[in-house]
């Protein structure tokens, strides 16, 4: 009884105090996908955002961290059901990861309204990167159709006139195409979508043999774009049309199911492993030690992601109460990005560069991604404009 | 005396309405969900259970009921007795349609075509850019009920409770009729029903019009709980763990889907915070629950004692 | 639009209703004889593709993969035969159903668990990792006509089977009236293990033929697998015959749908309609086939009233 009472008149004083203390401790929801054929991309995140924490000795921003990770199994409602739990039962501070945009959109959807503070490292979804941009989301990724908008861009400059574009027929996929049209301008030589079980292209490569086009651009990021890019290959395509798509289909994570038939291909990302700074040196090093591989794209965003946490905890001074505040801490905060020195633009989505990575095996016969050339630099996301912050 | 199996029901209703007075907002929206699949299975066992058809391919009209309350939300209305009805009417229109077809067949062919349909809407649902492909469609918020929100989780698991019921007050009321008898004699024996003057293929359709009209209202309510419509909800693994929710309560039984869901839905919940790989002890639990486990959880609550069986 | 291209698309379509009959041979048999329905089946498609890319990776053979991962496919058939699915026989559909539901959730979590959620590539052998000139102007890649050879020999191989042997005459028999076969004093347990056997064989082998084109990783039976229900219903439950038919039908159906209908579409819809639509229409293709065919012979092609 006593206690009771005690504890409501320590409530009332912190009430009195304004709220704004510091936190003697941090919570972290970790959501992204564990099981289904995206499994292996969440196992990468999660081990690098863990790699991150043991370098920052367990604690953000000086607080001693707690991660707790949730399984949102690829799909929208079961995320939602774990952000819920997350902030909820686990009384997370705030929530980290995400994989799938249609998976963050879905949880933006629910919790952004509740007031809570979302600093991801997943795609961003485009009405997020857009009108609804939001001043509790933030993430350390891109929106799909910029890297592709890039490759538009890239292509142009070098030439190519007819394009032929094919994409896995979900959303993603078309903003990622769209975006591609955005930089490339003029007509496609073809453009074809695919459904998202299939694993066999003969029908699509077939019909790419008959346009004869310049170049392939393709969107297919899951189990079926590796049976696409070998098919591709069998078929010997790979020889005479250039195929370019992002890098986060054929890196590290997907060396073991493309084997050598991901030698030569060529991709467009914001990261490489060969970035030569002094935090990508150090988590690259640690997490080949760690793991014994090289980190994928995802998992580079997942170590920024938990150097922006600690961060912008640091710069608020632990004091986890105001959302919104702590995020803006974020969008401003000097972290050793493992892609360099990057800003954040109106929209909460990086202002970063982009690079040109073709995969070539090794002396010691491991597959890698080469660091090829710097395709843009400081480039804005196209849905920045529609966004209404101003900071 | 009040029969045990309505003494099981009013416990079962009662925690249901109790759970919101005890835990935060995240233990009701897992207890709405509960009702939710329990009501969407609750359909899937009128055709099970009462009617003898096995459709593998039920989560087309949880799916058909989820979309219409997304396409509803997307155009700006959100008032539930428009768009509930309609996700019952939708999914009784796409049952009729689809039924009529399957049950052209029975036994394995009638699980398969089931299955076969499901799919077909699922890759509609995941191709068509106007359904949102495989990103599905956002609600922006919860429907309201005759103008009042539901915002709230408490006030929406209430609504859903409500509906819970009388689905199954309903449904169990329809069993009882001359026509529920007669779905269960055609179930038993065909061809005696059929000798006896019943076109057995008649009331079978009408059941399944029923069961998915009944699943797509749940349809409907789960888009609510996660403000979320998406081809998920479709996909041929939701129709399987609809049968799984089905036979864990018990077959026929009814209320055991809620029994079922509740027990498929915690024991994910548990069994995924212990490890990632929980589908490979939920696998072999399904197997021996299915082998071993007699009529279900509905079976095990109302066995007689002294091992008299009913 | 060329008669090279017209023809290299009946050759993707001939080639995928070939793999597709590999799976549904074994589903319709094991359906027509022990009335069981398994939903297990792309499991052994996919043990099948995961062992041989193992073996391959070590011993760099072709052939012993292929050899490896169909004998495995082969054991755990019977395995799962023997030891689970046997009390099945005799339980309704809705048991059958939910057991090997729960196997697929099991196989696929135990895939992930042993070989980890990356998946595992596989290579043609050498000799057939080029493409070939068929016909001036249409280079074809030289495996996938392997996999279509490979498949008709199955075809030629499995007809003989069924037609000129003892035991094919009792898998027959017993895909018509398994009831008759049993009291005629036929070691039914026998032929149950058999047909067994046969069907996780010619999905195994599915599997291994298309590991080198495709993804190698968990969940890849079900994908195909809702496909081959499509072909086994079309052609008839119980029907090899059918199945053959129902398969070359399907595989054709699909392909030439993914190939001309946004050609065909083009040609009246603006091409952001197109774009929208085609990729749903083409999904559907194989089902409407299965729809209109059952509206006109509810027992499939040569399937017969039971």
């Amino acid at each position: 009884m006593r206690a009771t009472r005690l504890v409501v008149a320590y409530a009332t004083l912190m009430l009195l105090a304004g709220g704004a203390q510091a936190a003697d401790h941090i919570t972290i929801g970790y959501s992204t996908t564990l099981t289904g054929p995206l499994a292996v991309e969440g196992e990468q995140m999660v081990n690098a955002f863990s790699l991150a924490l043991e370098h920052l000795d367990n604690k953000l921003g000086g607080l001693p961290a707690t991660l707790v990770i949730a399984d949102d199994q690829a799909k929208p409602q079961v995320g939602v059901q774990n952000a819920h739990r997350l902030l909820e039962r686990d009384k997370a501070d705030l929530l980290a990861g995400m994989l799938l945009s249609n998976v963050t959109e879905a949880i933006l959807n629910a919790v952004l309204p509740e007031g809570a503070a979302v600093i991801a490292s997943g795609g961003v979804p485009a009405p997020y990167a857009g009108k609804d941009c939001s001043r509790n989301f933030i993430s350390t990724f891109w929106n799909t159709d910029t890297p592709y908008e890039q490759i538009g861009l890239y292509l142009k400059r070098q030439g190519i006139k007819r394009p032929y574009v094919i994409g896995l027929n979900v959303q993603p996929g078309r903003d990622a195409l769209n975006g591609f049209k955005l930089g490339m301008g003029g007509e496609m030589a073809g453009e074809t979508y695919t459904r998202v079980d299939q694993s066999e292209f003969a029908s699509e490569l077939t019909d790419i043999r008959r346009v004869a086009p310049d170049a392939v651009v393709w969107f297919n990021p899951g189990g079926t774009g590796i049976a696409f890019l070998k098919q591709y290959v069998q078929a010997g395509l790979i020889n005479s049309v250039p195929l370019y798509g992002m890098t986060i289909q054929t890196d590290e994570s997907k060396f073991p199911a493309l084997g050598d038939a991901a030698i030569g291909v060529k991709s467009v990302g914001n990261w490489s492993p060969e970035l030569d700074n002094d935090s990508n040196r150090h988590f690259v090093a640690a997490y080949r030690a760690k793991y014994g591989r090289l980190p994928t794209t995802l998992g580079a965003m997942a170590y920024d992601n938990a150097l922006l946490i600690d961060a912008a905890v640091r710069a608020v001074g632990g004091d986890l109460s105001d959302k919104a505040k702590l995020v803006a801490a974020a969008r401003r905060a000097d972290f050793a990005s493992v892609r360099g020195k990057i800003r954040f633009n109106n929209n909460n989505v990086p202002i970063q560069n982009f690079y040109l990575n073709v995969v070539e095996k090794g002396p010691d016969g491991v597959l890698r991604n080469k660091l090829a050339a710097t395709v843009a630099s400081e480039v804005s996301d196209p849905h920045a404009k529609d966004c209404p912050l101003t900071w | 005396m009040i029969p045990r199996r309505l003494v099981v029901i009013g416990l079962i209703f009662a925690v249901l309405a109790a759970v919101p007075l005890y835990g935060a907002d995240y233990y009701t929206g897992l207890a709405t969900k509960i009702m939710i699949f329990g009501l969407a299975a609750l359909g899937l066992d009128a055709l099970v259970g009462i009617g003898g058809m096995i459709s593998f391919g039920h989560a087309a009209f949880f799916g058909i009921g989820a979309y219409v309350a997304g396409l509803f939300g997307k155009s700006g209305i959100d008032e539930g007795l428009i768009v509930w009805p309609t996700a019952i009417a939708v999914a009784a229109l796409f049952g009729a349609v689809i039924g009529s077809l399957s049950l052209r067949t029975r036994g394995a062919a009638f699980i398969m075509i089931t299955l076969a349909f499901a799919q077909m809407l699922f890759f509609i649902a995941a191709s068509l850019p106007a359904l949102g492909t495989s990103d599905g469609i956002g609600l922006p918020h919860r429907n309201s009920l005759a103008g009042h929100s539901l915002g709230r989780a408490v006030d929406f698991h209430y609504v859903v409770l409500l509906l819970l019921a009388g689905a199954l007050a309903l449904t169990d009321f329809l069993a009882r009729t001359p026509f529920g008898r007669a779905v269960d004699g055609i179930r038993q024996n065909e061809p005696r029903m059929g000798a006896l003057g019943y076109n057995p293929t008649i009331y079978q359709l009408a059941c399944f019009i029923f069961g998915a009209a009944v699943t797509g209202l749940a349809g409907a309510l789960v888009a609510n709980l996660s403000l979320f419509a998406a081809p998920d909800n479709l996909h041929w693994m939701t129709s399987g763990t609809l049968l799984v929710i089905v036979i864990l309560g018990g077959v026929g039984s009814l209320f055991g889907s809620v029994l079922g869901a509740a027990v498929l839905i915690v024991l994910e919940e548990v069994l995924a915070e212990v490890t990632d790989h929980w589908m490979m002890i939920l696998g072999p639990v399904l197997i021996a629950v299915v082998l071993f486990g007699g009529n279900g959880l509905a079976g095990f609550l109302l066995r007689r004692p002294h091992g008299r069986t009913s | 639009m060329s008669a090279a291209f017209v023809l290299a698309q009946l050759l993707n379509g001939l080639q995928l209703g070939l793999m597709l009959f590999l799976l549904a041979a074994g589903l319709t048999l094991i359906f027509g004889i022990m009335g069981l329905v398994n939903l297990a089946h792309g499991s052994f498609y996919m043990i099948g593709a995961f062992v041989a890319a193992t073996l391959q990776a070590w011993t760099g053979h072709f052939a012993l993969a292929l050899a490896g991962g169909v004998g495995a496919a082969i054991i755990l058939g019977i395995a799962v035969e023997s030891a689970l699915l046997r009390p099945l026989y005799r339980r309704g559909h809705l048991d059958q159903v939910l057991v090997t539901f729960g196997l697929i959730l099991f196989f696929n979590e135990a895939t992930r668990l042993l070989w980890g959620s990356g998946g595992l590539s596989m290579q043609p052998p050498a000799v057939l990792a080029s493409e070939i000139q068929l016909l001036p102007g249409l280079p074809y890649p030289s495996y996938r006509l392997a996999i279509s050879g490979v498949g008709c020999l199955v075809v030629v191989l499995l007809s003989l089977l069924l037609g000129r042997t003892r035991i094919g005459m009792l898998i027959r028999a017993g895909a018509r009236d398994h009831a008759m076969v049993s009291a005629l004093g036929v070691n039914i347990k026998l032929v149950y293990s058999l047909v067994f056997g046969l069907g996780a064989m010619l999905a195994g082998l599915a599997g291994v033929m298309t590991g080198p084109i495709i993804a190698v990783e968990v969940g890849m039976g079900e994908a195909i697998l809702i496909q081959t229900f499509v072909v086994v219903v079309l052609g008839g439950i119980g029907s090899v015959k059918g199945s053959f038919v129902a398969a070359l039908a399907v595989g054709l159906a699909d392909s030439l749908g993914r190939a001309f209908l946004p050609l065909l579409l083009g040609g009246f819809l603006a091409p952001t309609t197109v774009s929208a639509v085609a990729p749903a229409a083409a999904s559907t293709v194989i089902y409407l086939l299965m729809a209109a065919t059952l509206l006109w012979r509810p027992q499939g092609l040569l399937g017969h009233r039971r």
